[in-house]
């Protein structure tokens, strides 16, 4: 008798699904979480480079104000 | 520009992480390929075909027990050392093992429907490894609930090698107590009513290559959370660094 035509396969075929559908979503979840991480990271990143650039921007403007002065 | 090079290659799986990665999927398939063409069929006692469930079965529970005692190892590590990297090991294998744990109980119930007739019995051994599913749960929660990295890292450690305690148990309960659940390996006073489940040679192969593939699965799963645990605090750190300005 062959595999499939077992009244038993079907438990068999669901438990092997259980394992791989468990490790694939989790593998998943690693892969959703990376990319949801790289998003805030480069955001991130944006506000830090504008704070970088008003750092210097803002001492300029004090230097420029005393020279009209 | 320099910074977002950096951040860059930050993100990138390391050579060994991959390597875990390539081996799992390789092991995993070879050994389906062993369990649904080579393995010998079971008899009536042990579920007939369903019996092939026990290979992966016993590989995710190998998996999952195993996790939890790293969790520990880690546990003791991290209290030894103060590192703060060991609790992130520990955190990592604890998640990766509550995966485990679940697929070894809904495969055992997969197995159980066919064999006894029911999905769920409290027998000691199917009770003590619910218990332990959701010690694991309650190990992550209690994780979540508390702020301070250095706390939470030592509340952690010392659940988490509590714990470890149950696991010596759950291996010698079905063995010594009388129990529905075959012992697979080893003695047993229930070994007439369990169906006799003794492994043959060519049993045991298919087993070991199961065991190694999902042990790979769970390297690479467990390595790629910790270089996630990494990032998630490094852009933490950076947060907060910019709210302080």
């Amino acid at each position: 008798m062959s595999l499939l035509e077992d009244k038993n396969a079907v438990y068999l075929f669901t438990a092997y699904g259980v394992f791989i559908g468990g490790m694939l979503t989790y593998a998943l979840f690693l892969w959703w979480r990376r990319r949801s991480l790289e998003r805030e990271a480069a955001l991130l990143e944006e506000i830090e480079r504008e704070q970088r650039s008003t750092d210097v921007k803002a001492p300029r403007q004090v230097a420029s104000g005393r020279q009209t002065n | 520009m320099q910074g977002a090079i950096s951040v860059e290659r930050s993100w990138r799986v390391d050579g060994l992480t991959r390597a875990f990665g390539v081996a799992a999927l390789i092991m995993v398939a070879v050994a389906l390929v062993l369990v649904f063409f080579v393995a010998p069929s079971g008899d009536v006692r042990s579920g007939g075909e369903a019996q092939r469930i026990f290979y992966f079965h016993i590989s995710s529970a190998w998996v999952g027990f195993g996790a939890w005692l790293l969790t520990a190892f880690f546990g003791i590590r991290y209290l030894q050392t103060r590192d703060l990297a060991w609790d992130r090991r520990a955190h990592a294998s604890a998640e990766v093992g509550v995966v485990f744990i679940t697929m070894t109980l809904l495969s055992g119930m997969l197995w159980g429907r066919p064999t006894w007739n029911t999905w769920w019995t409290w027998d000691f051994k199917l009770t003590l490894t619910a218990l332990q599913f959701l010690l694991y749960v309650a190990y992550l929660m209690l994780r979540s609930g508390i702020e301070n990295p250095e706390r939470r890292a030592r509340f952690a450690s010392v659940y988490g090698i509590i714990g470890s305690l149950t696991i010596p148990l759950n291996f010698v309960i079905s063995r010594v107590l009388q129990s529905i659940h075959p012992a697979v390996f080893g003695p047993s006073v229930n070994a007439a009513q369990q169906g006799g489940f003794g492994v043959s040679v060519d049993r045991s192969l298919i087993l070991i290559v199961s065991i190694a593939a999902l042990t790979a699965a769970y390297l690479f799963l467990v390595r790629a959370r910790i270089a996630l645990l990494q990032q998630e605090e490094a852009l933490n750190a950076r947060k907060a660094a910019l709210t302080e300005v």
